[in-house]
């Protein structure tokens, strides 16, 4: 019997660089093996494990994702991924968007919610929560900027270029 | 036969007919546990769940469920007596059709999804039996000139010798009738199916008691149905048709044991064919000969 | 008739094994969509493994679930000892992969039993289940435990075969072989079984990689995939290959699942002949520090095991994919559409072991 030697490889993406290279591996017609969450460091370690069925090699790409940032799901690549994808946020809080098929935490018939996040972290995640919501609150209350200066956030003059009406 | 004879035989059959029934069910348990190498229940089983049963408290989502099935087993019981009175068969089988509309309204009243489709295909067994049974009567008078049990009987020659393909008609359907696999849709002996218990799930305590009664009733009419192909004027023919009424039985146990459930549209299609064909055929010949 | 209605079926339900719970959308008798629902039988094993000492924690993993339950306890130690390189010695190495073929086997037994039960056919459930207690009686002669074995530790195994108790094994799997080939004529040739069983369910093998399927559910759509062939433990030194079908319905699953029990028993005999002489375990010094994942094949399909530890005697975190959370999309899939007489067999068909998939 030939023995195929696994290769198992892990690669670290920021959260942006998400979606596409779960695009690219549904692609190259990987499978999707699992999702797994951790806490780790006040922090969300977010683990996609894509397979190769003919090479059996494995492939982990790790997300770090903050107590209170959302990420998108991948439910448009890999239409089965909701069922991991409600699990970890039923059972860690962590918070994904536009899940195909959201339970919204009524997947796992269970009455606690956020069962495996402890308690330092739900507090870490309230103080980050606090912190984040001055600093919202003190961006609106800055003072409007001087007339002068060109406002970069406005948009551009649109020049018309008046045509003369022929034959009228 | 004289009015005595016929008023013993229906206070008999009232009396006697529950526990012969629940014997038969008993024995029935017995042997197809050891077909499948299990010790298996004692044979008085059946009565001690029956008296189990009428001892509990009543939780039914609608009232008139008792109602209904008292009903459905009236109508059962007074079938079987007319039958033992000695009168006509046709009228026996018609009877039997309108109780089990009353077995449908118990199970459809209490809204439960299970209990309505096992309901709706206790439907659909009728309408598999009925041109079965509805054959063999035309069968009887066809054969031995009346349709009156006194009658047939009393013939001469054994009803079966003129009609045999009524016979393997009705015994195709029996399996049918006694709920037994491959047809066991509507409800089937073991609770291991996708209606839980079909027609009988939202039933319990004394209205499930009465549905097994009845079922016992039944299974001792269709007995005496299968008796009176056999029976003649000799005396002899009285021991033939207890022997054969205990080798259908036996045949019943050996076809649940080695089948799987079908579904219903299978049985409609099979019972319907059984019948067109060998009854059929029978009645073309009858009529020929 | 034509009006839709929601059965709840499950999660106390007679022809589930194991507690369900699935919103069946039913029109006509047809079910138009399944909506499952889990966690009746949740215990919250994952964290548990930041309360109990790496060691201890096997025996927790194992108790996963009763009918896979060694291959839990193996998939454990086989993640801790990857993650502390920890080298085990052969001989333990051939233990596990024998006690985990008899495994296999008592689990496709049940599942066979169960699926004969499903469509009707009480006798053949209770053949089934009486060649599997032979198996169950080989499991408590060597290991002590007829379902939950506990002879796994982290570096090799607790527990030896000795002469006598190869002598039993050679001979009550000749008796089982022997037997189970009377069974298969009905299982495989019987004319209900047909009807209820062939063209039922069917998934072609692009929906079934496109949904993720794993196990045998996935081999009998012909999709050539058991963990079995990286060669973890002694897989690499025996002789075998996957079986799978080409057609993908429910009778193609009965069918991959008994030609795998016949698999196992060659795979035993051929372990038992090869095994060496040698320790059963080695110790394990120092305390786990990073992370490893590590997959396994269990009886129903490939389960993943993730550890990640912190260099204490707690792991940060245990994380078990099970092959039955990775079919439940399958079953939703072949439930669209389906009779609802079909129902029980199709749920049965994907081999389902909830207690596993919520932990």
């Amino acid at each position: 019997m030939t023995v195929i030697e696994p290769v198992q490889k892990y690669e670290d993406i920021p959260a942006g660089d998400l979606l596409v290279t779960v695009m690219r591996k549904r692609q190259a017609e990987f499978r999707l093996v699992q999702i797994c969450c951790a806490v780790v460091n006040n922090q969300y370690e977010v683990i996609y494990s894509f397979a190769d069925d003919e090479s059996y090699e494995l492939t982990n790409i790790r997300v770090m994702v903050g107590l209170n940032e959302t990420i998108p799901s991948i439910c448009d690549s890999y239409p089965y991924a909701n069922y991991y994808e409600n699990e970890m946020s039923e059972m860690f809080g962590l918070k994904i968007e536009m899940i195909d098929g959201d339970y919204h935490g009524k997947f796992y018939r269970i009455e606690a919610t956020e069962p495996f996040l402890s308690k330092k972290a739900k507090e870490e995640r309230a103080v980050e929560a606090e912190e984040i919501r001055k600093a919202a609150e003190e961006a609106a209350n800055m003072p409007a900027p001087e007339k002068d200066a060109p406002d970069p956030a406005s948009k551009p003059e649109i020049k018309v270029i008046k045509k003369e009406g022929g034959g009228e | 036969m004289t009015t005595a004879v016929r008023v013993i035989f229906v206070v008999l059959y009232v009396l006697l007919a529950p526990l012969i029934g629940a014997l038969l069910a008993g024995i029935d348990r017995k042997i197809s546990a050891r077909m499948q190498r299990r010790i298996g229940p004692p044979v008085l089983q059946p009565l001690y769940d029956v008296i189990k049963l009428l001892k509990k408290q009543v939780i039914a989502v609608d009232r008139s469920q008792g109602f209904l099935i008292v009903s459905y087993m009236i109508l059962t019981v007074i079938t079987g007596c007319l039958f033992f009175a000695g009168v006509d068969v046709l009228m026996v089988f018609f009877i039997l059709g309108t109780s089990s509309v009353f077995l449908y309204l118990a199970a459809v009243v209490t809204g439960s999804a299970m209990s309505s489709m096992g309901a709706q295909r206790e439907l659909v067994q009728d309408m598999a039996i009925e041109p079965a049974l509805l054959f063999s009567a035309v069968g009887f008078y066809l054969a031995t000139g009346s349709f009156e049990v006194g009658s047939i009987i009393g013939g001469p020659v054994s009803a079966i010798v003129k009609m045999p393909g009524f016979f393997a008609a009705f015994l195709f359907v029996l399996t049918i009738k006694m709920r037994k696999s491959p047809f066991d849709t509507a409800q089937g002996t073991h609770a291991h199916q996708e209606l839980v218990k079909g027609i009988t799930t939202e039933m319990g305590a004394k209205n499930l008691a009465y549905f097994e009664i009845t079922e016992w009733y039944e299974t001792v009419l269709m007995m005496a149905v299968v008796a009176i192909y056999i029976i003649n004027s000799h005396p002899a023919s009285i021991i033939a048709a207890i022997v054969v009424i205990l080798l259908v039985y036996f045949l019943e146990i050996l076809i649940d044991n080695t089948c799987a459930r079908l579904k219903w549209k299978d049985m409609l299609v099979l019972s319907w064919t059984v019948t067109l064909i060998s009854a059929g055929v029978n009645l073309i010949l009858l009529m020929v000969i | 008739m034509g009006k839709k209605s929601v059965i709840p079926f499950g999660p106390q339900h007679p022809v589930l094994p194991e507690p369900i719970h699935l919103d069946l959308v039913v029109e006509d008798e047809v079910v138009e969509e399944a909506i499952p629902n889990i966690g009746f039988i949740h215990r919250g094993l994952e964290g548990l493994a930041e309360k109990k000492d790496f060691n201890e924690m096997v025996y927790v993993a194992e108790r996963t679930c009763g009918i896979c339950s060694f291959g839990h306890g193996m998939g454990y130690c086989e993640a801790v000892e990857k993650l502390m390189n920890v080298e085990v010695p052969e001989r333990a190495k051939y233990l596990r992969t024998i006690w985990m073929e008899f495994s296999r086997m008592h689990s496709h037994l049940l599942w066979l039993g169960l699926t004969a039960d499903a469509f009707g056919f009480e006798s053949l459930f209770y053949e089934c289940w009486r060649i599997r207690e032979w198996v169950l009686d080989i499991m408590e002669k060597t290991t002590g435990g007829r379902i939950i074995f506990s002879v796994n530790q982290v570096g090799g195994v607790h527990r030896d075969l000795d002469e006598d108790q190869i002598r039993f094994m050679k001979g009550e799997l000749d008796r089982i072989e022997r037997d189970l080939k009377n069974c298969e004529k009905t299982l495989f040739e019987d004319a209900t079984v047909q009807k209820r069983t062939r063209g039922i369910g069917v998934l072609s093998k692009q929906q079934i990689h496109d949904l993720g399927a794993v196990g045998p559910f996935a081999r009998a759509s012909g999709l050539k995939y058991d963990m079995r062939m990286t060669g973890y433990e002694a897989y690499g030194n025996l002789d075998f290959e996957p079986v799978i079908s080409d057609e993908g319905d429910c009778y193609a699953r009965i069918l991959v699942r008994t030609k795998e029990i016949y698999q196992s028993i060659r795979l035993i005999r051929q372990a038992l002949d090869q095994m060496p002489a040698g320790e059963l375990s080695v110790p394990v010094k120092g305390m786990p520090k990073g992370e490893a994942m590590v997959r396994v094949e269990q009886p129903r399909g490939e389960a993943v095991y993730y550890v990640n530890g912190e260099n204490t005697r707690f792991l940060n975190r245990f994380r078990i994919r099970t092959p039955t959370f990775a079919n439940l999309p399958g079953l939703c899939q072949m439930l669209q559409g389906a009779n609802y007489a079909d129902v029980g067999i199709l749920v049965v068909s994907i081999d389902p072991c909830i207690s596993c998939t919520e932990r």
